[in-house]
């Protein structure tokens, strides 16, 4: 049976939420559960039988489920600029059927497999086209969503995971298959084909074939200026574009944890740059001439001179005690028994020190003298090593011994 | 006889007073010429045991027994730096790399984070000295009362994504044990 076109459009326009949400639904894999189905549909009051043999939106999967029509699905994207995104291998299978059908087209001898090689290549080169547009816009658009400011780390570990697998998985590939260096590469056949039919153009007999080579070669033409433009897109601007995004988020995510354990850098397991700080790093002392001139001091000869150590000169002269005190037996009474002291010993012309004048004053406490004190009557004996002030003392015989 | 650029003792001089020296500097290309090159880093190695390290815009020396702080607390102000410029909208990495920032407005900035305690425990209060600092070292460019940094920064980001790296590296470990599981 075939499809009422007006009918179709009329059911998408009349029932655009559900075909919106019936999209969204298929989306992941283009086919929706069956319970999911008969719950939309008893929401939106839309009958099962009429999507599935009229309007022919769905069909039915031998497991129960059902699956968008892909006429649909390629039409609905469109409406929603909603594309999914073609895997690269999927564009290397159209890239090499295009090279395969240019193969068959250089070999065909008959008119009609001709045309009909030549129309098949118009048609793949469009898709191909289609589909490198798509895939570049879509990678555009998602890049964009990843530059909004996001702070947490798991977001930018996200971010940074989506980036990489973005590079990795859609730009390399698909830059490899635009890759012009590689001979087979898709712009490379592009330029034969528009060699070819451009020489084709003007040798055919055949006026429809001359009008089909003609127009493959402007196909070709405008073809080979389009994948020039998407390459400069994504190697000049979305692939530096993702390398930034994941970089700066790198940046960003590896600031955060930093800063979540800055007081231990030491602990963590990526090193802090190991920077010196200006330090003086000379080759050799700056104080190298007087170090060096201290050093062979060592190893200056010297004569020896030895020193010997004269012995102390000590006065170890007494006044004879006895003498002393037979003379002061003679003397007695005496008035100023310490004056008398000095004046003796001063006649015998000897250096008067502290040790010798005790000697003798000492005799003041022999039991056979007494001593008598004049209180108030002070004077100063001057001798070699000190001066004493000493008391006015009167000495007589002990009176006992006077008796 | 070894004969030496006529740089030499700049050379020696200026990387062990812990400069970079920036591709912008005649310096540079001196260090670079592949002969120098080698005979720097051995001559490094073997007085020092520093390691010269060159990179496509900067060449300094670092070494494995250092002990300072300054190179933490530096990297302290930038992770902050940036993370203020991303919350404020602004591209980051446009603001660190192009811009000239003036110095009363980047302290303002780091006192209104909601991080600033962090700077009390560092150098980075005494801000001016600190700006001082890292302007001898040709990392930013100190010109009275603004500042620009110099490509010598890249270090910094450098650390920066090894950091990332290793703790993507962790998280997918992690996650592959959990699957295990």
């Amino acid at each position: 049976m075939r499809t009422n076109a007006k009918r179709v459009l009329n059911f998408l326009t009349t029932n655009f939420d559900f075909v919106k949400l019936l999209f969204d639904l298929c989306k992941e894999d283009s086919t929706i559960k069956t319970e999911e189905l008969i719950k939309i549909c008893n929401e939106h009051n839309v009958s099962i039988a009429v999507i599935i043999n009229d309007i022919r939106i769905l069909r039915e999967l031998p497991n129960g489920n059902y699956k968008i029509h892909k006429s649909y699905s390629d039409f609905l994207q469109f409406l929603f600029d909603e594309y999914a995104i073609s895997l690269p291998e999927a564009l290397a299978a159209l890239s090499n059927a295009i090279e395969e059908i240019f193969t068959k087209l250089q070999r065909s001898t008959e008119k009609s497999q001709t045309s009909t090689y030549i129309t098949g290549l118009n048609n793949i080169i469009d898709d191909f086209l289609e589909r490198i547009d798509r895939y570049t816009q879509n990678l555009l658009r998602d890049t964009e969503s990843l530059k909004s400011s996001i702070e947490s780390a798991t977001d930018l570990s996200l971010r940074i995971k989506k980036a990489t697998f973005w590079i990795d998985k859609f730009i390399k590939p698909l830059n490899q298959i635009l890759d012009k260096s590689q001979t087979k590469s898709i712009i490379n056949t592009i330029s034969l084909i528009s060699a070819y039919a451009n020489q084709r153009k003007f040798e055919e007999e055949d006026a429809n074939l001359r009008r089909q080579f003609a127009k493959l070669y402007f196909n070709a033409l405008n073809a080979d200026i389009d994948i020039n433009q998407q390459i400069k897109k994504l190697t000049r601007e979305l692939l530096p574009l993702l390398d930034r995004i994941k970089t700066n988020s790198q940046i960003q995510m590896g600031f955060y944890y930093f800063l979540d354990s800055y007081e231990n850098p030491e602990g963590y397991k990526v090193p802090l740059p190991e920077l010196i700080f200006a330090s003086r790093h000379s080759t050799y002392s700056t104080i190298f001439d007087k170090e060096a001139a201290m050093f062979l001091e060592h190893f200056r000869e010297t004569t020896k001179t030895f020193i010997e150590d004269e012995p102390p000169e000590i006065d170890q002269w007494l006044p004879d005690t006895e003498f002393f005190k037979e003379k002061l037996r003679n003397d007695l009474p005496v008035e100023n028994f310490y004056e008398w002291c000095y004046q003796v010993l001063q006649e015998g012309e000897i250096k008067l020190d502290m040790m010798k004048y005790s000697a003798i004053a000492n005799l003041i406490f022999e039991k056979e003298f007494d001593a008598e004190f004049e209180s108030n009557k002070r004077f100063n004996l001057e001798l070699e090593d000190v001066i004493l002030t000493v008391p006015k003392v009167n000495l007589y015989a002990n009176i006992s011994k006077r008796t | 006889m070894q004969t030496y650029p006529s740089e030499h003792k700049e050379i020696v001089k200026e990387l062990l007073d812990g400069k970079f020296i920036l591709y912008s500097d005649k310096l540079f290309s001196v260090i670079q010429d592949n002969d120098n090159k080698d005979f720097y880093e051995d001559f490094f190695q073997q007085s020092f045991d520093y390691k010269l390290e060159v990179r496509s815009e900067f060449i300094f020396l670092s070494s494995k027994a250092t002990t300072e702080r300054d190179t933490r607390d530096f990297t302290i102000f930038l992770a902050l730096f940036c993370r203020e410029l991303e919350l404020d909208g602004k591209k980051f990495r446009e603001q660190i790399e192009l811009a000239t920032h003036y110095v009363d407005d980047v302290w303002q900035t780091l006192m209104n984070s909601t991080k600033k305690e962090i700077i009390d425990s560092t150098g980075i209060k005494d801000f001016r000295n600190f700006l001082n600092r890292w302007n001898r070292k040709n990392v930013i460019n100190l010109t009275g009362n603004s500042f620009k940094f110099t490509k010598a920064v890249n270090l910094f980001f450098e650390f920066a994504v090894n950091v990332a790296n290793e703790k993507l590296k962790e998280t997918d470990n992690l996650q592959t044990k959990m699957t295990e599981q």
